[in-house]
């Protein structure tokens, strides 16, 4: 049967705000990025269609290949340390205490401060020379320096991530527990349930949620990291702490080499949309079975 | 058998009551909100409470044994299930803790889920099941634990109320055949009848009577008690100088001169009705008084209206 209403389109005109949005704030960029991607250009005026021809070299250039493995054990190392820290945190924190909200704003303190801010603060506070971590560190008789030393820097930079985003975990995964109402702890303690059992039959299943949250944001955020390790060490010692943004930038501003680097832009977007999805995906289709 | 001695609900509770809940009967806990239900269960079952008292479970005193050695189960008003658990999972899981064989864990497993009849779920997670499919699900699993006391707090006070009718008779049926003492809270009087073999009523964390249903309702000692069998108020009067109250179900409405009845004049002020019943809102002697009769009907606000009552009714305290 025929709805008796008549048809109405001008619903779409609501929409229209939200497509110029997104349309000059990602589509005409991303295209504009796609264009540069195919063509050489040796100035405004000097362009060659080039095809996929900067894509071939980009996945055959080693130091790309290189900087994407740091990126991706960078990633995996954080996600590792910070999701479970994280969730240790917002375990420790007390529910209904006096001091619950002090804590609260403690934890958001490292949020709040700017990201070269971050690095900076770490970079005095870890040099060998003057810096508190740096000196402590090289008086138990470990000679430590992450100017100089590639494993330091790695440990420095890491250190300096958790630092500065464990709270955002901390603070999801609080906010998660603290849903949890009473009777599920209740009935654990009658089953006879340990602490261990009730955080993985209880807690863990109800922080799901915010849990995968989490991850995207750490995952897609550690994936795009520039300014904390470009302060900290600038991408060294060598190139062992540069990574995908920081290579990304050297090839499109220091060189001004457009066309390859539009190339390894689309990559490292498809990358990061290619990382997420799968993740994404295969927590969903868990829910499924 | 349970036995209840000076219990105090409330941490400032001038004096503690005594109560026994006898094995195989099911005890209704009648209690408004905030009158110490829960309370009382959690201090039988051992968990974190402000109420305090000695327990004691046929002559053995439970003391300060915690909550999974205590032989006693537990139903909330909310569905609470491990929620990554399978349904047989889920049955099985007070068994695990007490290490009970595979073998027989699976057999019990069977047993419980078709008695609750959620036997074609086994595999799913609770979420997959219906509001109803969970909470039998629970009661399944206060069931596994094997224990001599099944205490159900509001068990079905977030069900739609079809299923509640539907489930409470099933409830019946399933424990009227077992010794365990069942303790069951509510605040709603139609529970008391429909389940109730003996009914406790708290008021303020305080026993105020208990019976059966039928004696309660018949000789309440106070005008609380009468109040918490009674829907939706108890309408009070002054009788040559003592106070009496009549339920709503016993004023009836026209003028009737049998001796021995009562006689009122009710100023209306308000109808209500929901197809069964009629709720008939008004003033007698400057109090609020409700009358409930059979069927729709309304009458006309403003208008008086006579009423009377057997005295056999009249409830004088």
């Amino acid at each position: 049967m025929r709805s008796l209403k008549p048809r109405d389109n001008r619903a779409w005109f609501g929409v229209l705000p939200v497509v110029l949005i997104v349309a000059f704030s990602a589509v005409i960029p991303l295209m504009t990025v796609v264009n540069y991607s195919v063509q050489d250009i040796l100035d405004f005026n000097t362009r060659f269609f080039v095809g996929f021809e900067w894509y071939r070299e980009t996945l055959n250039d080693p130091r790309f290949l290189s900087a994407f493995v740091r990126q991706v054990v960078f990633s995996g190392t954080i996600l590792l340390i910070e999701i479970p820290l994280g969730i240790a945190v917002a375990k420790g924190i007390p529910r209904n205490s006096k001091l619950t909200p002090f804590i609260l704003i403690l934890l958001a303190l490292p949020l709040l401060i700017p990201w070269n801010v971050v690095a900076t603060i770490w970079q005095i506070f870890a040099r060998p020379d003057i810096g508190l971590l740096g000196v402590g560190i090289n008086a138990l008789g470990i000679p430590y320096n992450y100017a100089t030393d590639p494993t330091h820097a790695w440990i420095t930079i890491v250190a300096m991530d958790v630092w500065h985003w464990t709270s955002l975990v901390a603070l999801l995964a609080f906010a998660g527990l603290t849903a949890i109402p009473r009777p599920f702890y209740q009935a654990a303690e009658i089953d006879g349930a340990n602490r261990w059992q009730i955080f993985r039959l209880i807690e863990l299943p109800r922080l799901r949620g915010v849990l995968i949250i989490a991850i995207l944001l750490r995952l897609m955020d550690s994936f795009m990291i520039y300014t904390e390790p470009f302060v900290l060490t600038g991408g060294g010692p060598g190139n062992a702490t540069t990574f995908l943004s920081q290579y990304l930038t050297t090839m499109a501003v220091g060189q001004f080499d457009l066309g390859p680097a539009a190339a390894f832009s689309v990559i490292y977007f498809l990358f990061i949309l290619l990382f997420c999805w799968l993740f994404y995906s295969s927590v969903v289709r868990n829910d499924d079975s | 058998m349970l036995e209840l001695t000076d219990v105090r609900l409330r941490a400032d509770a001038v004096e503690g009551f005594d109560h026994v809940f006898q094995a195989g009967e099911i005890s209704v806990v009648l209690g408004s909100n905030n009158a110490g239900k829960t309370d009382l269960c959690r201090l039988i079952a051992g968990l974190h409470t402000r109420a305090s008292g000695t327990i004691s479970v046929d002559d053995c005193k439970l003391g300060n044994l915690a909550p999974q050695h205590r032989p006693v189960g537990l139903v909330y008003q909310a569905f609470v299930n491990y929620p990554n658990l399978t349904v047989s999972e889920n049955i099985a899981s007070p068994m695990v803790a007490r290490r009970l064989p595979a073998v027989e864990r699976d057999r019990k497993v069977v047993e419980l889920a078709s008695m609750l009849q959620i036997a074609e779920f086994l595999d799913r997670l609770p979420h997959e099941l219906s509001g109803g499919q969970q909470q039998r699900l629970a009661i399944a699993r206060a069931l596994a634990k094997d224990a001599q006391i099944l205490l159900l707090d509001e068990p079905l006070a977030n069900l739609d109320f079809k299923l509640r009718e539907s489930l409470e008779n099933e409830l019946r049926d399933l424990f009227g055949k077992t010794s365990t003492v069942v303790i069951y809270t509510s605040s709603d009087p139609r529970d008391a009848f429909a389940l109730g073999d003996q009914i406790l009523l708290l008021k303020d964390g305080a026993k105020i009577q208990a019976g059966t249903p039928i004696d309660v309702y018949r000789f309440p000692e106070s005008f609380a008690a009468m109040e918490l069998l009674a829907e939706p108020i108890i309408n009070h009067f002054e009788s040559s100088g003592d106070s009496c109250a009549l339920r709503p179900e016993h004023v009836l409405i026209g003028n009737d001169d049998v001796p021995g009845n009562v006689d009122f004049k009710m100023l209306v002020t308000a109808n209500e009705t929901n197809g069964n019943d009629s709720f008939i809102h008004g003033e007698v002697g400057g109090r609020h008084w409700v009358v409930r009769c059979h069927g729709m009907r309304a009458i006309d606000v403003g208008t008086t209206i006579d009423l009377f009552a057997s005295a056999d009714d009249v409830v004088c305290i």
